[in-house]
């Protein structure tokens, strides 16, 4: 195992690790009790990936992303979801002048223009189908038409909150939608008693922009960031043994019987209608560079896999409806045996 | 076993110095009567005689044929020590040639042993004794139809019930395997050798195959991944690195090699996920896996 300078010639990898660092310290400042969250929301970055983020409410999501975007720095954007909201009022909106002259301006997500950083899309579930249309164009292509033109949003990264509580006049992500998230992220309430007692008791987080304040501004360079994910993704090596064992955990995945999986009362025959995609396991390929950069190393290894494999894959792991209300423990529980099935190397 | 012992003080016809060099013989006999021809009669001789004073060898009789009917059979002697004098034991064995019509009395032939001192001689006699022998049929039998008539049966061979030995060595014979069997098990030899709960030895056995290939670079490799599929089984599940606190809590019998385990982890991730042999042998040579395997065995072995 090496350390990082050695496949990087100007050694820039490793300042931009410590840069990482600084942000991930920056990010806790916020946030408290997240760490995994906010190790999860480093790697998003540094991979430049969307990310649906998934939580109980009021567990600090937003502050979270705020903190994020501040430590970027760039513009940060933020969009609820409701049912009456439709794709163009993301693009511009319309209203009467002073001199009572109608008047159509940029909506969120025209506003910045290049500057867009973090645009989170709060409660995506509860919009319609045509507005995630948009939001995917956004994500995929990293442009808007609008006025005529093309926008262009090369440091964006979408942030979208499912809200899985309410289920009435909610429209849930399709397969489609689903996959082009990078990975998705369970924000869960602090389980220990200390970090629960500061959240409701220290006053230092009663007031979100005060909290949202502490954080340094600009800790990473947000226009840097293509160039620092792709100079990852080209230094961190994946080698052949690697490369097959995610092949093979991908073989699992589709087939479970086939390496020996089986769940008491499932048919493993039937479980799985769609499991993973190429663009899935590319996507937790891109998250183990990134991780295993973090980490110090210059070499992917299993664990950097295995550490990502939920975030990444789970939510891409489509069971037959029969299993449908059981997908969570059920995806979780073959995530799990996948790894304990697949020997590695 | 002697059935009649004679004492006899051989005063003999020597100077009274000579005298008093041989304290005493002693004629000790089998029984004197109910002897029949091929009967061998053993005797022993004691006699005693001051320290100082030695035997002369060529006195002893040699066996051979004493006359017609009789042949000493064997002659030994032997000597120590015996409150204040020393003591020679003679073993004489005759053998009765004589084909007796009837019971008499016959005379085995006294003998003279020539003990010295210094320049001096001493003899010591033994005396001549006799012994009952009786015949071994009639004089005059009556007349049967066959001669065959006259033929006694020999004696019966004695029944030994031998059920009880060939039980008992059966049940030997058969704890022996049960036991050859466990020791087997117990170190993992053929046919025990492959049994899935002993990955450690079957994988030490692997290893020692790969590591003698001669594609050294492959052979490594192979015995590497044996060693990892030996851990996977022990533990149940594909393991890696930072799995290891689990599966020491789950078996410590290998806790202890928890360093050779981090070594050779950080040899297996140089070789397969750093593509490069040399770090990976430089943290764990092919001797140092073999010697971890076989560690890894005996710690298996002992632990269960």
């Amino acid at each position: 195992m090496t350390a990082v300078p050695t496949r990087n010639a100007d050694g820039s990898l490793v300042a931009w690790r410590q840069q990482a660092l600084d942000f991930e310290r920056e990010v806790a400042k916020a946030v408290i009790g997240q760490e995994r969250v906010i190790r999860l929301l480093t790697i998003a970055v540094f991979a430049r990936g969307h990310v649906l983020l998934e939580g109980d409410v009021g567990v600090g999501k937003t502050t979270l992303l705020r903190a994020a975007a501040r430590a970027i720095g760039g513009d940060y954007e933020r969009v609820e979801g409701s049912v009456d909201l439709m794709p163009s009022d993301l693009l511009y909106y319309t209203y009467l002048s002073e001199d009572g002259r109608p008047k159509v301006d940029p909506g969120p997500a025209l506003r910045h223009g290049e500057n867009l950083s973090i645009f989170f899309f709060n409660e995506i579930n509860r919009a319609r189908p045509q507005v995630h249309s948009l939001l995917l164009r956004l994500m995929a292509e990293r442009s808007a038409n609008a006025f005529d033109r093309e926008y262009r949003f090369p440091y964006l990264q979408v942030f979208a909150d499912r809200n899985r509580i309410e289920k009435e006049e909610t429209f849930e992500l399709p397969a489609a939608a689903r996959d082009r998230f990078f990975m998705e992220v369970g924000v869960k309430t602090p389980s220990d008693q200390e970090t629960r007692q500061e959240l409701i008791f220290n006053q230092r987080f009663h007031d979100v922009d005060a909290l949202v304040a502490t954080v340094k501004e600009g800790v990473i360079d947000f226009r840097q960031l293509p160039v620092i994910a792709a100079t990852i993704q080209k230094y961190v090596h994946a080698s052949q043994t690697l490369q097959k064992y995610v092949l093979d955990l991908w073989s699992a995945m589709q087939a479970p019987a086939s390496v020996g999986i089986s769940f008491p009362g499932i048919d493993m025959a039937r479980l799985i209608r769609g499991g993973g995609s190429p663009r899935g396991l590319s996507y937790l390929v891109r998250g183990a560079r990134v991780n295993a950069w973090l980490q110090g190393r210059d070499i992917v290894l299993p664990e950097d896999i295995r550490s990502l494999f939920q975030e990444i894959i789970a939510h891409r792991i489509f069971l037959d409806p029969v299993y449908e209300l059981r997908q969570e423990g059920l995806t979780r529980d073959l995530c799990a045996a996948i790894f304990a099935a697949v020997p590695a190397p | 076993m002697r059935r009649v012992s004679i004492a006899v003080l051989a005063f003999l016809a020597a100077s009274f110095a000579a005298q008093a060099q041989v304290q005493s013989v002693k004629l000790i006999t089998p029984r004197l009567f109910g002897h029949f021809i091929g009967d061998i009669l053993k005797v022993e001789v004691d006699v005693r005689v001051d320290d100082g004073v030695e035997l002369v060898p060529a006195s002893v009789p040699q066996p051979g044929s004493l006359n017609q009917w009789l042949e000493l059979s064997s002659s030994q002697v032997e000597s120590g020590s015996d409150h204040g004098a020393t003591l020679y034991r003679f073993y004489l064995s005759y053998q009765t040639f004589y084909p007796a019509l009837d019971a008499r009395q016959l005379d085995i032939p006294g003998f003279t042993l020539s003990f010295k001192s210094g320049d001096h001689i001493y003899p010591a006699q033994v005396p001549t004794w006799s012994f009952g022998i009786s015949p071994l049929r009639e004089v005059l039998p009556p007349a049967r139809e066959s001669g065959g008539a006259y033929m006694q049966p020999s004696v019966p061979p004695a029944f030994y019930d031998t059920r009880w030995d060939a039980c008992r060595a059966l049940g030997l014979a058969g704890a022996g395997l049960l036991a050859l069997a466990l020791l087997a098990y117990h170190l993992a030899w053929w046919p025990f050798a492959a049994r899935a709960h002993r990955p450690f030895a079957q994988a030490a056995r692997v290893i020692r195959k790969d590591l003698a290939n001669e594609d050294a670079r492959r052979g490594y490799r192979d015995a590497i991944i044996a060693l990892h599929r030996a851990v996977d089984q022990t533990a149940g599940h594909a393991v890696l690195p930072e799995d290891m606190p689990g599966f020491f809590a789950k078996h410590p019998a290998f806790a202890r090699m928890q360093e050779e385990f981090t070594r050779f982890f950080a040899s297996s991730q140089s070789l397969f996920f750093g593509d490069n042999l040399v770090a990976a042998l430089a943290s764990f040579s092919s001797v140092d896996l073999r010697r971890f395997s076989d560690n890894l065995a005996a710690a298996e072995r002992s632990a269960s």
